[in-house]
């Protein structure tokens, strides 16, 4: 039995599709070359908000990090976040972010947390809070 | 590779379970991450019809609910052979508008649905192009007739084995290019664990020793390289398809990513299809 000619294009249609994946090297469903995780990670940042309620969105405060899933800025969504690369954050950034958001969240004050995980020359990996800092609404 | 091998025919029970396999998967994926409509900023689109459609379309919840029913509805009609050729393409379409607006208004990219969407072309595309030598076994008054019936073309559980493993060559090519071969030395595995996972079992073995974190990297780096050779060979694929496995089974346990889609498809056509056509030419043999 031979491949119709229908077969044919349609299997010739996936293999350009998959082909041209490599030198687009595309991030946008439903096609994709997967760069999650392909970072060799050494070092990794983040934050996290409370108010007086409680724990608050990142997202609403601008300080999201998707590092770990967009490693480089070109590929599909990348969040402008303060940890760019997994890098430890600066505070003066953090709170600029944060003031332009405090009235419409609705809240007077948030502590602003980063954790940090890293390698460390010994060959050990170290995780721990590396800045904590309250910020309020400027008067 | 002989074209007309690709032409040769398999019992099309294959494709009917996968078809039933897939689509259940992307259901369950679909139920355990509920949609979010995020307001944080985004910078680009992460889905092809982001380009084509209005922005405001990824902020209607509405949207999505009418796509999951259409994919719902599709994908039933499609495995219960009620017009399967318009069934199919709805659900192709339908998950394909899932997946774009999923993927559009998450801030943190997910890849559970590409596999999925794959699959369910390639076997619309075996629907629509096979539709007349489907429908004349449909029309058998026989139980089973079109489980039994030799009218699944080897293209198709090989095309679908080629692009998945296409994607994984892909995604290993990625780490290569970002890292080199040192991607695979263990030390960004014990970071990520340490940071997403402190607590789990694994993260204090590959933490103890530094040398099995290497090992487990360096086998997921060359099996993700590999990945589309190992798959496409038939004497490789069940060892590929267990060292792909073995990688979704400890993302999952460690770190919470599901990726079902890839694990069936994994499991269904790198592992079962092949042992069981081995087990079978050997009892024919006999």
């Amino acid at each position: 039995m031979a491949l119709h000619r229908s077969e044919l294009g349609f299997l010739l249609a996936l293999a350009l599709f998959g082909l041209a994946n490599l030198p687009l090297r595309p991030d946008r469903f439903p096609v994709s070359t997967f760069p999650m995780f392909s970072d060799r990670t050494v070092q990794m940042s983040w934050l996290m908000v409370e108010g007086p309620d409680g724990p608050l969105s990142t997202h609403a405060f601008e300080l999201a990090n998707d590092y770990m899933v967009n490693p480089r800025p070109r590929y599909g969504l990348h969040t402008p976040g303060p940890n760019p690369g997994g890098r430890p954050a600066d505070k003066a950034d953090v709170e600029a972010r944060v003031r332009r958001h405090l009235a419409e969240q609705g809240v007077p004050w948030v502590v602003v947390v980063q954790t940090t995980t890293r390698y460390e020359p010994d060959g050990s990996v170290f995780r721990g809070e590396t800045a904590r800092w309250r910020i309020e609404a400027a008067p | 590779m002989n074209l007309d091998a690709l032409a040769e025919r398999l019992p099309g029970g294959l494709a009917q379970g996968l078809l039933l396999a897939v689509w259940l998967a992307t259901l369950v994926v679909l139920v355990l991450l509920p949609p979010q409509i995020t307001s944080g900023v985004r910078e680009n689109h992460l889905a092809m019809l982001g380009h084509v459609l209005p922005e405001a379309i990824w902020q209607v919840r509405a949207v999505y609910d009418v796509s999951l029913a259409l994919f719902v509805a599709g994908g039933a009609l499609w495995w219960l052979r009620i017009r399967p050729v318009a069934s199919s393409v709805v659900t192709v379409l339908a998950l394909w508008m899932l997946g774009s607006w999923r993927a559009q208004g998450e801030m943190y990219s997910r890849h559970q649905l590409y596999v999925p969407f794959l699959t369910l072309l390639v076997l619309a595309g075996w629907t629509v192009l096979c539709r007349r030598e489907l429908a004349e076994v449909d029309a058998s008054e026989e139980d089973g007739a079109l489980y039994r019936a030799r009218v699944v073309p080897v293209w198709v559980p090989w095309s679908v084995l080629v692009l998945v493993g296409w994607g994984y060559t892909t995604s290993g090519l990625e780490k290569l290019a970002a890292g080199g071969v040192a991607w695979g030395d263990g030390v960004s595995l014990r970071v990520w664990l340490t940071a997403l996972a402190p607590e789990h079992p694994l993260t204090h073995v590959f933490t103890a020793s530094p040398a099995l974190a290497a090992i487990a990297q360096s086998l997921v780096l060359w099996g993700e390289v590999f990945a589309v050779v190992g798959l496409a060979w038939r004497p490789l694929r069940p060892w590929f398809g267990l060292v792909l496995l073995g990688f979704h089974a400890s993302l999952e346990w460690t770190l919470g990513l599901r990726f079902l889609g890839n694990e069936v498809v994994l499991l269904l056509l790198a592992v079962v299809w092949p042992v069981w056509s081995h087990l079978r030419s050997r009892t024919s043999a006999s």
